[in-house]
């Protein structure tokens, strides 16, 4: 298996090629540059601009630009960000953990709602408990996630005002640090996390289901049947262990799900996440951040569909990873 | 040569028809009261949503009267009106049209376009099947949100049109891939390999033979795509990445939340739009499922 993981990641390398290519040209055709932005002295003398553009190569043919942007990027060199005059991995180191830590969050609670539901609705298929979650789950795929982030924000963040909007940590919180901040922390992830967790459980839920729906008609439950087992026996020890092992291989793509959603998620909630950045930076048109972003994200995407399907062949030998 | 339903009647036996996808859909959806309920709805909506903004001219929509700024929902204005006195009652039909029209436009392009490409791949395999495939998996691997929000942003002169191309160019792949697992399957099919050895055109064959036979599942998709589509569209336009702003959508509604004090305040001018997408979406996602089962006679109650 080691060998087509390994296979997969060499593949990942053409594809980085043509994407950074892509990105490559899209920033060509971006206005402006590294000269052009709010932070440039607007008295500074165009003729010594000029020379500073050739000096630092504004001028060269594309290849060369190219090759230099890719070898930057191998030293660790990601260029600097325009608007915020740091470099792109400060900028982006900033804010990746808060997009982790409520990625993680988000995950969390979607296998914590999804597995109990998913359950019940198996062991109860086509009774009332199955039904209703079932037109929970359908509400759930029905919602965009902007309008399930509005909408909770309306009714929790300012009507019922349990949970605080925007930003990471209250004022006063970060002024106490500690405990208190820790607190505050968790206190401001725990909406939008719920929020995205509670409308992305259906694959998890119905799959859960369906697994435990088959797994009752298998011929090793029919033989606990038949051997007199106890019904409560045979559905905790022989179906859910069973059917719950296949479960942990959607990990991967519910991180991909999570992080993709964020641009949304962090947008509108104010939360200074990745996507926040990502869109703040469109924005602005600080460009170096928006393609260091892009290749990020196009990384992650990756390793979350191979973290998948290393984890269904792992606990599932006949499902080969090809 | 004799049908079944010849050789059957000749042996003095009746056999029953195989129904066609269309009679199963109707029954599936016709049985599904939740379905049934939920087409009527949806026939509705888009019906009311297009005649209601026949009588308004995009001028008279986007018309700034400031004496009437941040009105409540009243007699005049049933849904209020936004900080321009714009009113939001237009504002909801002519954006609820708009997203719906682009929606379904997208939906076909990418629908069309995928399935042509998945055809020929599936049909033809070989090398043009593996160069087709590595382009959708190039693509698949592509954070396709942010490559949309970033294009959007560069294009020059951007307008409704190049929206719908960005959208479909970055959208096609899920369909093809679809597509072209169905068709492989078709085509290892005796009647493909029949039609072949008769001599029938390539052409003929795939669009005569295999389309028809995948067609459920392709319908199946639409409504599932143009769900997700409608989703993406109304989340790209809240940020402000999606229709231009001379275009109202339902996104453009949304977007009004995006000022804290009109989310917490001023709920008329985003919650009608946001609960009208749930119910748009849900009826879509209700008569989708029912024409899956249709489909998928795995799927169906007995």
């Amino acid at each position: 298996m080691w060998k087509t993981v390994i296979r997969r990641l060499l593949i990942l390398i053409p594809q980085l090629v043509v994407l950074s290519l892509f990105i490559f040209f899209i920033a060509q055709y971006m206005p402006g540059d590294a000269l052009t932005g709010k932070s440039v002295d607007p008295n500074a003398d165009p003729q010594r601009l000029e020379e500073l553009r050739q000096q630092w190569g504004f001028y060269d043919p594309w290849y060369v630009k190219y090759v230099r942007w890719v070898g930057n990027i191998f030293k660790g060199d990601l260029g600097r960000s325009y608007t915020h005059q740091v470099p792109v991995t400060q900028v982006i180191s900033d804010r990746a953990g808060n997009t982790f830590w409520l990625g993680l969050m988000t995950v969390f609670f979607q296998y914590l709602i999804s597995i109990p539901l998913g359950i019940l609705s198996g062991r109860y298929h086509d009774k009332i408990p199955d039904r209703a979650i079932t037109l929970y789950s359908y509400v759930a795929l029905a919602m965009p996630t902007v309008v399930a982030c509005l909408l909770s924000i309306f009714t929790f963040s300012f009507g019922l005002k349990w949970f605080p909007f925007g930003g990471t940590i209250s004022i006063e919180a970060y002024a106490a640090g500690g405990i208190q901040a820790f607190l505050s922390r968790i206190h401001h992830m725990i909406l939008p996390a719920l929020t995205v967790a509670l409308i992305s459980t259906t694959s998890i839920t119905q799959f859960l289901r369906s697994e435990i729906v088959d797994y009752e008609q298998s011929d090793f439950v029919t033989t606990a049947r038949s051997k007199g087992v106890p019904k409560r026996v045979i559905y905790s020890r022989h179906i859910f262990r069973n059917s719950m092992i296949p479960v942990s291989s959607f990990m991967g793509y519910s991180i991909v799900g999570v992080l993709t959603g964020a641009i949304f998620t962090e947008s509108v909630f104010g939360y200074p996440g990745m996507g926040k950045l990502f869109i703040d930076s469109v924005f602005s048109r600080d460009y170096t951040v928006v393609n260091a972003l892009i290749i990020f994200f196009a990384i992650l995407t990756v390793l979350g569909t191979l973290l998948s399907d290393v984890i269904m062949s792992l606990v599932d030998p006949r499902l080969k990873v090809k | 040569m004799l049908t079944t339903e010849q050789t059957a009647a000749a042996n003095g036996k009746t056999v029953s028809k195989a129904p066609s996808f269309f009679r199963v859909m109707r029954r599936e959806i016709w049985h599904d009261k939740l379905a049934f309920v939920s087409l009527c709805l949806l026939a509705f909506i888009v019906l009311y949503v297009y005649i209601g903004a026949l009588g308004l001219s995009s001028d008279q929509v986007v018309h700034v009267t400031l004496g009437d700024r941040y009105l409540a929902p009243g007699a005049e204005h049933i849904l209020g009106t936004d900080e321009g006195g714009r009113d939001i009652y237009n504002y909801l039909i002519v954006g609820a049209r708009n997203s719906i029209t682009i929606a379904v436009g997208i939906t076909a392009l990418c629908i069309v376009f995928g399935t042509f490409i998945g055809l020929m791949a599936g049909y033809y395999g070989g090398a043009f099947d593996s160069v087709v495939m590595r382009v959708i998996d190039f693509f698949s691997m592509l954070p396709t949100l942010m490559l949309i929000i970033t294009v959007v942003s560069i294009i020059p002169r951007y307008n409704v049109w190049t929206f719908i191309l960005v959208m479909s160019v970055l959208g096609w792949m899920f369909d093809a891939r679809l597509t072209r697992a169905k068709t492989l399957q078709q085509s290892s099919l005796d009647y493909v390999s029949a039609a072949k050895t008769l001599g029938t055109p390539n052409l003929k064959i795939m669009f005569g033979q295999v389309l028809p036979n995948i067609a459920s599942i392709i319908i199946v998709n639409f409504t599932l795509t143009l769900a997700s589509m409608m989703g993406v569209e109304v989340g790209l336009t809240f940020l402000g990445f999606g229709l231009p702003a001379n275009v109202p959508s339902l996104g453009t509604l949304l977007a009004y939340a995006r000022v804290p004090e009109n989310l917490r305040l001023r709920w008329w001018l985003w919650l009608p739009a946001a609960l009208f997408i749930l119910v748009m979406m849900l009826c879509i996602n209700f008569v989708g499922q029912a024409i899956k089962r249709a489909a998928d006679a795995k799927q169906r109650k007995i």
